[in-house]
């Protein structure tokens, strides 16, 4: 059974890189390659110039596991100042940094007291995430994020991911979020059936371009929204009318600025808009492109055909031949 | 080693309600018997074995089986030093109960006026902590094998085996099977008898050797095999 099958890429120092794909594509045993627990049958994966299971990448990396199985007798600061200790920080600084990471997270000092089996899914998920950054690490391998996450819990993950992609780290995210991937992440890896699909880069955040569905009040105003109008509206404020379906249409705008002014010129034109809605993300878009909705992993869609190493679920690495370029 | 690792070991068994419980009644019980019985000895205080089998079981099965060792291993820990980290942390545990337990012992004994010579004290403390490495190493090697706490049951078996083996061996008049039988007691039940290796005539080496190197063996093992192993939650 192949897990992955002729995979080769190449993050960059710096980078934020994400890595999507349907459900047993092969996401979770990439980042398993990456960071030394599997090793594939064939290729090479480097961090740095170095193996992957090197002490010294070791040394540099956070990780974030998707399922956080976590020592659950110990209190969150224990846990904290375990990791601290295992990734050999300085003794001296392990209580003030163990804190501090608490704290980092949103995580009051009480609750680093708590045993971790008294802990919320939210809230272990933000002591998985601080114990990942502690030591400021140069690598960050981060699997489903924000999964179980509150809305106050996603912006400030979004705030620490954005800080550390600020100091330099470069970070490897597999996420099922497809928004944040995009918000976040500077490239992103398709896979699927094993196979890294595509890569595609990102614009990230209000650069990024975007559908908008726009909906107005019906009436008499069947020149105003006549698909020929429309069109010529949206080329005026530089956008692309996709399709018309009064009383709606959906238009393609280059980033937040164009929607704005695609509205106000709609608004000027005398289209009476009750609605403007964007649509899935261009990460959204490129991901059903892709084949990715079509659910299943490996042998659901186009290329998986009948080869039995390339098969829903698989996950066993062997026949992989994962090569990661210097991060 | 990992003194990090150790102390979180003897941290986590420490835990444990039901380890705790079963420690305490080896620990307390043959200490009990002994302020009441007459001329027994230290006999009653061999009790190392099940320190180590009650602080050891699960070993590093239990870990594998939690998914707690993803994470552990993207920390700059080889996984040699942690399966080392964990034999040492149930074994010096499972010395330290031992070792109390006799110190306890001995003082019983001496408010009867029958406290050990300290030669022979010696001879049985060092027994008593060879037999918790020993049995240690042999859990270790289950343990990187089956997952939870199979390895306590795989040792228990192996034991059962070796003593089932050796009056088959009588009965069957098969002497091969006696000694092997032997063999796999030797085996499950590591350790070293010093008072009789050292009661006056030649030192059986064989004895030590084969201590030694099932110790190591298993150690040995342990940890190749604990390096060949996939670590990966995509694997369930």
């Amino acid at each position: 059974m192949r897990a992955l099958d002729d995979v080769s890429l190449s993050v960059r120092a710096g980078e934020a890189f994400g890595i999507i794909g349907p459900n047993g594509a092969g996401k979770t045993t990439l980042l398993g390659c990456l960071l030394g627990l599997l090793t594939p049958d064939a290729g090479r994966i480097r961090v740095d110039g170095h193996a992957a299971d090197d002490l010294a990448v070791r040394s540099a990396t956070g990780y974030l596991p998707e399922r956080l199985v976590l020592d659950r007798w110990m209190t969150g600061l224990d846990f904290l100042e375990y990791h601290h200790a295992l990734a050999r920080l300085d003794p001296a600084r392990r209580r003030e940094e163990a804190a501090a990471a608490l704290e980092r997270v949103g995580l009051a000092p009480g609750d680093g007291r708590m045993a971790i089996r008294r802990y919320s899914r939210g809230m272990l998920q933000r002591l998985g995430l601080a114990q990942a950054m502690l030591g400021e690490p140069r690598y960050l391998f981060l699997d489903e994020p924000i999964s179980g996450i509150d809305p106050a819990g996603v912006i400030l993950f979004r705030r620490l991911l954005g800080e550390l992609r600020a100091r330099g780290a470069t970070l490897v995210i597999n996420s099922h979020q497809l928004d944040e991937v995009e918000r976040i992440c500077d490239r992103v890896a398709f896979v699927r059936g094993g196979k890294v699909q595509s890569i595609e880069t990102m614009e990230a955040g209000a650069a990024a371009a975007r559908v908008l569905l726009v909906r107005w009040a019906g009436g008499t105003q069947a020149e105003a929204v006549a698909p020929g109008r429309l069109a010529a509206l949206g080329a005026g404020a530089q956008a692309t009318l996709i399709e018309s379906k009064p009383p709606e249409a959906r238009f393609s705008v280059a980033d937040d600025e164009g929607a704005a002014l695609l509205l106000q010129t709609l608004l000027a034109a005398g289209v009476r808009v009750i609605e403007a809605t964007p649509e899935g993300g261009r990460l959204e878009r490129l991901f059903v492109e892709q084949g990715g909705a079509a659910g299943g992993g490996a042998g659901a869609g186009p290329g998986a055909g009948p080869d039995p190493g390339a098969s829903a679920g698989a996950a066993s690495p062997r026949g992989a031949a994962p090569a990661g370029g210097p991060a | 080693m990992n003194q990090t690792l150790i102390a979180a070991f003897l941290r986590q068994r420490a835990g444990s309600p039901a380890r705790l419980v079963l420690a305490l009644a080896f620990f307390v019980f043959p200490l009990l018997f002994l302020s009441f019985a007459r001329g027994v000895g230290l006999a009653p205080l061999k009790t190392a074995a099940a320190f180590a089998l009650f602080l050891g079981a699960g070993l590093i099965g239990q870990d594998v089986s939690s998914g707690t060792l993803q994470l552990l291993f993207a920390r700059p820990v080889t996984r040699s030093e942690y399966a080392l980290s964990r034999w040492l942390g149930a074994a010096l545990g499972a010395s330290c109960l031992a070792m109390v337990q006799i110190a306890i012992g001995v003082a019983l004994l001496a408010l009867h006026d029958e406290a050990p010579a300290a030669r022979d004290l010696a001879l049985f403390a060092g027994e008593q902590i060879l037999s918790a490495f020993g049995t240690t190493s042999v859990l270790l090697l289950f343990s990187t094998l089956l997952p939870g706490v199979g390895d306590f049951l795989a040792l228990f078996a192996t034991g059962f085996v070796g003593q089932a083996l050796q009056p088959a061996g009588a009965l069957l008049k098969a002497p091969w099977l006696t000694r092997a039988g032997e063999e796999v007691g030797r085996f499950a039940g590591a350790g070293l008898e010093l008072a009789r290796l050292f009661a006056g005539g030649p030192v059986s080496w064989f004895e030590v050797v084969s201590y030694v190197s099932t110790v190591t063996l298993c150690l040995a093992l342990g940890i190749a095999i604990l390096n060949r192993r996939e670590l990966s939650y995509a694997t369930e």
